[in-house]
């Protein structure tokens, strides 16, 4: 009888082991899903970005303007080239955050020289380019970025998972934390 | 259920992310003429553009559009401008010629009646003598309009119309200069040419690349089957015996 009953104990014990664990991997698997649906929302702005860049490349790169052009310049046209790489690629995240920031910085940089070379202020479609149509697509396509609905998802599904104990068994049970968009 | 609703929801945004492909990429259909870089096409070209596809349309049933825009962001300008063709459900006898301003890029995407019309080596040579030059010289207008009026004369030719009638003049008997008539001799070769690769080298290398694909199969088929038969002998009947013994 005393053997029936520590069994039985055990067996419970068991199932409630069980069941806790069961219950924080389903839990936090599904919300870990939800966070990553709302990525390519992010995906779809960085290649927004992506497209601005290359259209950025595609007028500062012109043979008119690189081939009297200084060091300076080609620097920067490849600074831009770099930053638009990465972000196609299929590097980590922070990395992303990192070539998203550095490509605003970069890019702005290349748009105040471009605009200043004499052969685009020659040049009406070239100049207007320079100073307001490419500017404006940077300034936007990086706007949205920042402004993804993933990062806030990510940041906030990491404060929680981070910050309880069912978040700690899913993590021994393989759930990783999300990816956070920010650089490191 | 919600796993479903997930999983198709995961793959509309995939599908939504990919390059090139985005809906909001493709401008949407204005007619004949798309002209989204802020007006590159003058109002008369615009005028001669629809006068002629209405003329070509009369002729063979297909129509010639332009799509401009401002840079692709990466995109290649061919598989673009084929997509914008499929997105705008334009007709087999169609023809949409994409000017990409400030990449200096252009492309023609066809349908299938027009593509068995006319071989993309005679659109590349087309476009590059009456449409290129203008064309990099921001002649956008006469780019267009002079790329349209020879495609869409090139393509009612093809198909047995009267070409000159599309440029409201009276198809006239001239003799052919000497380059025209070799241009033509070479063409009509190298058509009959690919035509014969076509349906018959094709065909007939794929029956026989079929049939040996077959033969393959069933060899490997028996070989499966007799290796099968020596495993289960091995591992059963011969045990079996032994134990007999």
């Amino acid at each position: 009888m005393k053997l029936r009953t520590g069994w039985a104990v055990v067996l419970l014990i068991a199932m409630i082991v069980f069941s806790v664990c069961f219950g924080a991997y389903r839990g936090w698997s599904g919300e870990r899903a939800r966070v990553e649906e709302t990525r390519a929302g992010l995906e779809t702005m960085l290649q927004a970005r992506v497209e601005a860049a290359y259209n950025l490349l595609a007028v500062a790169g012109r043979e008119t303007y690189t081939k009297n052009a200084d060091a300076e310049y080609l620097d920067a046209v490849s600074r831009v080239k770099a930053d638009k790489d990465v972000l196609e690629s299929s590097a980590p995240l922070r990395d992303k955050a990192e070539a998203n920031e550095n490509l605003t910085v970069d890019a702005q940089a290349l748009l105040q020289r471009l605009a200043a070379l004499p052969a685009v202020q020659a040049d009406e479609r070239d100049r207007m380019y320079a100073e307001s149509y490419l500017p404006q697509m940077m300034e936007q396509s990086g706007e949205k970025t920042v402004s993804a609905q993933y990062n806030s998802a990510a940041a906030e599904f990491n404060k929680k998972f981070n910050g309880t104990f069912s978040g700690m068994i899913a993590r021994v049970l393989g759930i990783r934390p999300a990816e956070e968009f920010l650089r490191k | 259920m919600r796993k479903i609703v997930s999983a198709v929801l995961i793959l509309l945004l995939f599908t939504a992310a990919l390059p090139g492909a985005r809906a909001e990429d493709y401008p949407p259909f204005q007619g004949i003429v798309t002209d989204m870089a802020d007006g590159v096409l003058s109002e008369d070209a615009v005028k001669e553009l629809k006068e002629l596809a209405e003329k070509m349309e009369a002729a063979v049933d297909g129509r010639v559009y332009v799509l401009t825009r401002h840079f692709l962001g990466g995109a290649s300008p061919q598989s673009y401008a084929d997509q914008v063709f499929k997105a705008w459900s334009l007709k087999e006898n169609d023809a949409l010629i994409l000017m990409v301003v400030g990449e200096e890029a252009y492309a023609v995407a066809m349908g299938d009646l027009a593509k068995n019309s006319m071989t993309k080596e005679s659109v590349d040579m087309l476009m590059a003598n009456h449409f290129r030059a203008a064309f990099l010289n921001r002649e956008y207008s006469r780019a267009a309009v002079e790329a349209a009026q020879t495609l869409a004369q090139a393509l009612v030719k093809a198909q047995g119309g009267n070409a000159s009638a599309l440029l409201g003049q009276e198809e006239m008997q001239q003799p052919q200069s000497i380059q025209d008539s070799w241009d033509t001799i070479w063409e009509k070769a190298k058509q009959s040419q690919e035509n014969m690769y076509a349906q018959n080298d094709y065909q007939d290398e794929s029956k026989d690349l079929n049939q040996i694909w077959e033969q393959e199969e069933h060899k490997t088929n028996w070989r499966t089957i007799i290796i099968w038969i020596l495993v289960i002998y091995f591992l059963f009947f011969r045990k079996k015996r032994r134990g007999r013994r």
